[in-house]
């Protein structure tokens, strides 16, 4: 993986048309702007994952395998 | 009314069960009203079940059961989206994924889903908190890391 060290207010270009600026910086929080072409897709990394967990989780389960975690928070409970 | 569920037959519901997501569920954007069933109010284990979608069901889990120091931090923007004026109004669900060996089975701590009572308006939220998106339900061996 590359590792670039940039200030405030500099950028990066990635291929010819991404440029991925950092506006601001506090303490434990970077604000990056970004400037794409319309058909590059932007997503946080967090977001893109809780779509996935959401579709494994909409699918249907085995009543057994559900009892079995019913039983074990009754379990943990007492 | 009556309503379809996708693993309880038909069954009756009120008007005032039914809960409106602001936002959809993530990966479902297009179904936004559900209910929640389940078998009885103990249980720390629950359907959301889609009332736009019959086929469309997730199993949820009061975090608190798993996890006892559960304290989600919302942005303003996800407040203001639920009519809410504080994160300790509303409640706090997870989407779980229930597997057959007990041990994969995981919840996700990082997005629950924040209900207003109040006005019955939920959303998934992703929390400003470093919880993690896949938390086992049962502790592993080496335990969860956290």
């Amino acid at each position: 993986m590359l590792v670039i060290k940039r200030k405030v207010s500099e950028s990066i270009l990635i291929g010819d048309d991404i440029e991925i600026i950092i506006s601001e910086i506090s303490q434990d929080k970077v604000k990056i702007a970004i400037s794409a072409p319309q058909d590059i897709k932007i997503t946080r990394k967090e977001l893109a994952e809780t779509c996935e967990f959401n579709k494994i989780a909409s699918e249907k389960i085995n009543e057994i395998s559900l009892n079995d975690i019913k039983n074990k928070l009754k379990a943990i409970k007492n | 009314m009556k309503i379809k569920t996708r693993d309880f037959g038909e069954i009756l519901v009120g008007e005032e069960d039914i809960i409106n997501f602001t936002t959809g569920i993530y990966g479902f954007d297009d179904y936004k009203k559900y209910i929640i069933l389940k078998d009885s109010p103990e249980d720390d284990i629950m359907f959301l079940q889609s009332l736009d979608n019959m086929e469309l069901s997730f199993v949820l889990i009061d975090p608190y059961a798993i996890f006892i120091d559960y304290n989600p931090i919302l942005n303003e923007d996800d407040l203001c989206e639920l009519k809410s004026t504080g994160t300790a109004e509303l409640k706090y669900l997870v989407i779980a994924i229930i597997k057959d060996d007990i041990k994969e089975s995981v919840v996700n701590l990082k997005s629950p889903i924040a209900i207003n009572p109040n006005n019955r308006t939920a959303k998934q939220v992703i929390l400003q908190n470093e919880y993690p998106l896949r938390y086992n339900i049962v502790s592993t061996e080496e335990g969860n890391k956290c």
